[in-house]
């Protein structure tokens, strides 16, 4: 009876939790690169995504999707209504925001990244005159993602947990690194 | 009436022929096999032969018994007794003589004749056996390369030989038991005596003792009856249809069990450790044999945790997938209309239906059936976007692996749907939480009072000499760990 009970007890929990976290790998896109925006009075957000390529039969190609309103969950917003598909945020390799924000909006930036749970934190954060001109430049890597990871990943210790470290320690904000585009080059200043 | 030959124990022979013939028809009223010849021993004597047709060889029968009764010259006013028939008349080889009816019951229904002498309330029993036997062939499921290539067949005395043959010993020790209430199938108990473990013998002989069922067919029967643990997904008793393997076990102290009528025998106790030994390991050179072992550890994990692991990360972690390869197979799922685990169970399902279908199927449909099964339907079934390449691949590489370990298949089976399961639901957390448990339940079984992953309790160099590897023979100095004698060489025993 008791073992029963047990098998029972387990069996209703196995069904309970209702394959908590499945997803099917072909319905989402996979975002390389979050970029943070001011325009005016308003937030932006620009993602790169990583998808098959319809040429190449084992190529991928990487296509800009952005949004904006007064919030960043609104910019959010407005990206997922444009799309059909859910983001995948496991393999975003940077995050760049705008040189314009302020202390008190990149908390916000922050907390936003903070709740999109599962984002790689991991990712490198990175700063830009121009985050629209950045992801729409053509380099040789195809992603801007990880041209952005080439050009930073010996330029200290600049993760996005890492960020996140130093702001729960109300440390000195330590000085983002600085990425632009000249000639359709990435170039770290 | 329970149907077994000892429903007749208190019965017994009456000296007069007529009554004894009558007793015989009646025990055989509705057999129309049996026969029953009155022979006249020496003109002076009745007597007659009960016997079942086509048990006998009935030439030697002819020879040995009908032949010495009918032309004996008996001395003047001489009264033969079963006795005196058995010492001067007959020239069979092997003569018993016995008053117990179910023993003369026991003896005709094993092929043997037995001969009623009038005026006797005893009776002789005489070797006259000679059913058909398959022959000594090398066993389809236990084939090798190198080394010897006989086989048991259905005779348990010819398989009992077999062993003698092997091991030429007085230390060998068969003892018999009778198991089946209705088949009253002979099992032989084989072990020597100064090797084997005393209180496993009592142990064995105490759970056969137990058994109460109506027929035994094959040692499969008494193997579900004994096993310690009657649910679970390991056996906890080894099979093999090879004498060298038998005698190998007795030699490491183990029992073994021969059941009338089947080429399988039961080894016993039988540890984790032999699920991954082959025959072969012993004949090959030790190298290639320890690598052959190590294959057969690596194989067992591949076809437990590939579909489930593979679906875990598809499903649950991308983060852990090299993004190019996630986009591969997110390239290579578009299109597909079922989610990845259904896949996934649907492949392991089908694979199961091949496999059965495949042993069911006479041998040379065998190969068109893989070629149909395994290339054309997968691969139409793949181009027709109903299954994606990469479960395909992950569930193919599982289930040939998992043929490299055919003594562990009914576990791979279960392992591998429950991980799957449990990987669809809660990811690489499932996976874990199952391995854990199947650990956990390895760890706590044991085989006849030796716990089954004893091999691995102490890992000293002997100890895992014949584990993961196998030793060169110079250094396989001790017998496996249960065995108390453990001293192969040198001034053991």
């Amino acid at each position: 009876m008791k073992k029963t009970a047990i098998i029972s007890i387990l069996i209703s929990l196995i069904s309970l939790c209702g394959c908590a976290g499945y997803r099917e790998i072909q319905r989402g896109y996979f975002v390389t690169a979050i970029g943070f925006t001011k325009q005016s009075n308003d937030f932006g957000i620009v993602l790169e995504t990583l998808s098959p390529s319809d040429t190449e039969p084992s190529g991928e190609k990487s296509n800009i999707i952005s949004g904006s309103g007064k919030t960043l969950d609104a910019a959010y917003g407005e990206v997922n209504q444009s799309l059909t598909k859910s983001l995948y945020f496991e393999h975003c390799g940077a995050i760049v925001v705008s040189r314009d924000f302020t202390e008190s909006e990149m908390s916000e930036i922050f907390d936003f990244c903070t709740n999109l749970y599962t984002l790689n934190i991991d990712a490198y954060v990175a700063q830009t005159d121009d985050v629209t001109a950045l992801f729409e430049s053509k380099t040789a890597d195809e992603s801007v993602g990880y041209s952005i990871i080439g050009l930073i990943k010996n330029a200290g210790n600049n993760t996005f947990s890492n960020q996140l470290y130093q702001i729960k320690r109300r440390d000195a904000q330590t000085v983002l690194p600085t990425v632009s585009v000249q000639n359709n080059t990435l170039v770290l200043e | 009436m329970s149907g077994s030959v000892n429903d007749y124990e208190k019965c017994s022979l009456s000296g007069d022929l007529d009554k004894d013939i009558a007793l015989f028809k009646n025990i055989f009223k509705r057999d129309a096999v049996l026969r029953i010849r009155e022979v006249s021993v020496g003109g002076a004597c009745r007597c007659c032969l009960v016997y079942m047709d086509g048990m006998v060889n009935s030439a030697q029968q002819g020879e040995t018994v009908v032949e010495a009764l009918v032309e004996a010259t008996l001395p003047k006013n001489l009264q033969p007794t079963a006795k005196y028939i058995a010492q001067n008349i007959l020239f069979a080889n092997e003569v018993g003589e016995t008053k117990s009816l179910p023993d003369m019951l026991r003896a005709i229904l094993y092929g043997d004749t037995v001969l009623i002498v009038d005026g006797s309330s005893s009776a002789l029993t005489v070797n006259t056996k000679g059913w058909r036997t398959r022959g000594i062939k090398e066993p389809d499921s236990e084939r090798v390369l190198q080394g010897p290539r006989e086989g048991f067949d259905e005779a348990a005395m010819f398989n009992l030989a077999m062993i003698r043959r092997k091991l030429l010993t007085p230390d060998l020790c068969i003892e018999l038991m009778r198991i089946g209430r209705r088949s009253d199938t002979p099992v032989f108990i084989c072990y020597l005596g100064s090797l084997a473990d005393k209180n496993t013998l009592k142990e064995l002989k105490r759970r056969l003792a137990k058994i109460d069922i109506d027929g035994i067919l094959d040692s499969n029967y008494i193997a579900e009856n004994i096993r310690d643990h009657k649910c679970g997904i390991l056996k906890t008793t080894g099979a093999t249809e090879r004498p060298d393997i038998v005698a190998a076990r007795l030699l490491e102290g183990r029992i073994a069990l021969v059941v009338d009528g089947t080429p399988v025998v039961l080894t016993l106790p039988y540890l984790f450790s032999e699920n991954f030994q082959s025959d072969e390991d012993y004949y090959v050179n030790f190298t290639a044999a320890s690598i052959s072992r190590i294959l057969r550890y690596i194989c067992f994990f591949v076809a437990v945790s590939v579909p489930g692991v593979f679906l875990a990360l598809v499903t649950h972690h991308f983060d852990l997938l090299p993004t190019r390869f996630a986009i591969s197979v997110s390239r290579l799922r578009v299109g597909v209309p079922i989610g990845s685990a259904v896949e996934c169970l649907a492949l392991l399902l089908a694979f199961e239906i091949l496999k059965e279908s495949g042993l069911r199927m006479p041998q040379n449909l065998g190969h068109a059936l893989s070629v149909v099964g395994g290339l054309v339907v997968g691969q139409a079934a793949v181009e027709a976007s109903i299954i994606s390449a990469p479960m395909l691949i992950a569930v193919s590489l599982s289930a040939i692996a998992g043929l490299m370990v055919p003594r562990l298949s009914s576990a791979v089976l279960y392992l591998r749907f429950i991980n799957v399961i449990a990987c669809a639901v809660f990811g690489l957390y499932g996976f874990f939480a199952v391995s854990a448990l199947f650990l956990l339940s390895v760890f706590n079984i044991s085989s006849f009072g030796v716990d089954y992953t004893a091999s691995f309790a102490r890992p000293d160099a002997q100890n895992m000499k014949d584990i993961f590897i196998r030793a060169p023979w110079p250094k396989m100095l001790t017998r496996p760990r249960f065995n108390k004698n453990k001293i192969r060489k040198g001034n053991g025993i």
